[in-house]
């Protein structure tokens, strides 16, 4: 079943094209992974999702709610959950208070009371047990993603769009966050996420979606995605230069 | 609203001090002077108040002196005009200014940091020539306008000063109480979030708009009900020279020098500021006075960029107190 659909969704920035009609589909306990060079629109899409950014055209429905017509505390309300690729905590609150945002405004609605009686145990959930006072400016930056985790499962959601959580993340690190990834895959989560660690992407996503200058030119599982010629010369192929992700190896 | 009692029962500590000492100052000190010079901190401490809770939402105004005129006005001509009593045109005359506050901060939506100051203050400059000029027959133009007493006449000078010392005292705890629930409730927190990141605030839930548009409104209550009791104790008239610059600065050096978005740094800030200056006034003259006032200003925020609350705190917990900083 179709969670999330988005159809013919379009954005403009000025005269670039972040988002030229793009099609997909989120079903309910899938993971699907979005992936694609810089200014490829992986953010942007997320944008329009969450309702930071309103598409031009094309519809985005989520469980019955057109969300193009919503503000994103509505959509976050109705249970999507979104994590920024450079992270963005409440600077005056504590780690903890973080969390607790989420707990009381989400779809979880929980009491003050409750949501500080709740948030330290997903801290600890993320792998990020601090000091009850702990300030964000106190947390590295890996931490502070951790954080935004955090915060966006404390929403309670159906849904969560996370933006690169795991950038810069040693190799021991990348097994902890694949396991995350796999005890939420366990309680059903529902997740779309943008994620340049191919090593993650490969193992956990049920299905990729490749976006290239605002088109989206490839989709499917990580086996098909790694053998699509498309995919390959726009975005993979870099790997003969030497750089590019090690999609072969994982 | 269990746990809301519980949150507020930390505050009435510290509640029952700001009412108990000066109050028993008053048994020991009856100069007349002293009285009116901690009235004024009473009822302006309220205003600072008001101030530091839009601020705590992120709306930093630089026009509060609208609120704390319209308050004065409209306290004083429900009273001349439409016989209220001025103890109850006190507290509907600032229904005025608190719709004040909804409509500016429905201007100021979009508008965050200076943008939204320059908005506020802008909007004293309106609504002072809204007030000579479309309002004149009602106002008396630059003249201003009488205002009754808050207390029955025929009370001896000293025995109204002591009375209305008095009473804007229990009002500035009642505001103090008020604003620190409002700063540990659910309310409180969608302020800060809104305060630190409008996006993140958005994103987890919160309803951005309406929480911006509630901190205006009650500031701008708050402050008119400063207005409205500086009219009928203190000043006892009101002109429209209450939109000058001036009344809108104050609160913001205030709630600065006692520690922004904290409901006890206005009040410390609004006594110390305000104590210094009228020492200094007497004592060494009118430009010393204010060369003492910058100087102090500069070394706080120098040297306690949070302000005086934090290290009084942190002091009186040293003693065993149980006062509980923080931004919440």
């Amino acid at each position: 079943m179709s969670l999330l659909r988005g159809t013919g969704v379009t954005k403009s920035f000025g005269g670039l094209v972040a988002l030229n009609r793009i099609d997909f589909e989120v079903r309910a306990g899938e993971i699907v992974g979005l992936i694609g060079q810089n200014g490829a629109g992986k953010t942007t899409l997320i944008n329009t999702i969450s309702g930071i950014d309103r598409p031009d055209a094309g519809s985005i429905a989520f469980d019955g709610h057109e969300l193009t017509r919503l503000g994103p505390d509505r959509i976050a309300k109705l249970g999507i959950a979104r994590t920024f690729q450079i992270p963005q905590p409440f600077a005056t609150l504590s780690a903890l208070e973080n969390v607790v945002v989420s707990l009381v405004f989400g779809r979880a609605a929980m009491s003050l009371d409750d949501a500080e009686a709740r948030a330290g145990a997903i801290l600890d959930f993320v792998g990020l047990p601090v000091k009850a006072g702990a300030l964000p400016e106190s947390l590295t930056i890996v931490e502070l993603r951790k954080l935004e985790l955090a915060r966006a499962l404390a929403a309670g959601a159906r849904l969560l769009l996370l933006d690169e959580i795991n950038a810069g993340l040693t190799s021991g690190e990348i097994g902890e966050a694949v396991a995350l990834i796999g005890e939420l895959r366990q309680r059903g989560m529902t997740i779309l996420m943008v994620e340049h660690v191919m090593r993650i992407i490969m193992r956990v996503c049920d299905r990729i979606i490749v976006l290239h200058l605002g088109e989206k030119i490839a989709e499917g599982t990580p086996d098909a995605i790694a053998r699509d010629p498309a995919v390959v010369k726009a975005y993979l192929g870099e790997r003969r230069s030497g750089r590019g992700p090690d999609v072969a190896g994982s | 609203m269990g746990s809301l009692f519980r949150r507020i029962r930390q505050n009435l500590g510290i509640a029952l001090f700001m009412f108990g000492l000066p109050a028993l100052l008053l048994a020991v000190m009856q100069e007349l002077f002293i009285v009116q010079i901690l009235t004024f901190v009473f009822i302006f401490a309220i205003y600072a108040q008001s101030w530091n809770l839009a601020a705590h939402s992120g709306q930093h105004s630089l026009g509060h002196a609208t609120f704390l005129g319209l308050g004065g006005y409209a306290s004083i001509l429900l009273s001349t005009r439409a016989g209220l009593p001025p103890a109850m045109a006190m507290f509907v005359g600032p229904l005025l200014p608190a719709l004040v506050g909804l409509v500016i901060g429905g201007l100021c939506l979009r508008l965050r940091e200076w943008y939204l100051g320059m908005v506020t203050f802008g909007s004293t400059a309106i609504v002072q020539v809204l007030i000579v000029e479309q309002f004149g027959g009602l106002t008396n133009r630059w003249d201003g306008l009488d205002a009754p007493r808050l207390l029955p006449p025929g009370l001896s000078v000293e025995t109204a000063a002591l009375g209305n010392y008095l009473l804007s005292l229990a009002l500035m705890v009642a505001t103090y109480l008020v604003a620190a629930a409002i700063m540990k409730s659910k309310v409180g927190l969608a302020f800060s979030t809104i305060h630190d990141n409008e996006v993140a605030a958005h994103a987890c839930g919160v309803s951005v708009k309406r929480y911006r548009l509630l901190a205006m409104t009650l500031s701008g209550y708050l402050a008119g009900l400063a207005g409205a009791l500086n009219g009928h104790t203190l000043t006892r008239h009101i002109s429209p020279g209450v939109f000058g610059i001036e009344d809108s600065v104050w609160p913001l050096l205030y709630s600065i020098a006692g520690g922004l978005r904290t409901p006890e740094g206005p009040i410390l800030g609004t006594f110390i500021v305000r104590v210094v200056w009228e020492w200094a006034l007497r004592r060494l003259g009118g430009f010393e006075s204010l060369i003492i006032i910058g100087l102090m200003l500069a070394l706080i925020v120098t040297f306690f960029p949070r302000g005086v609350y934090p290290i009084v705190a942190r002091a009186a917990s040293g003693l065993g107190a149980r006062v509980v900083p923080g931004l919440r």
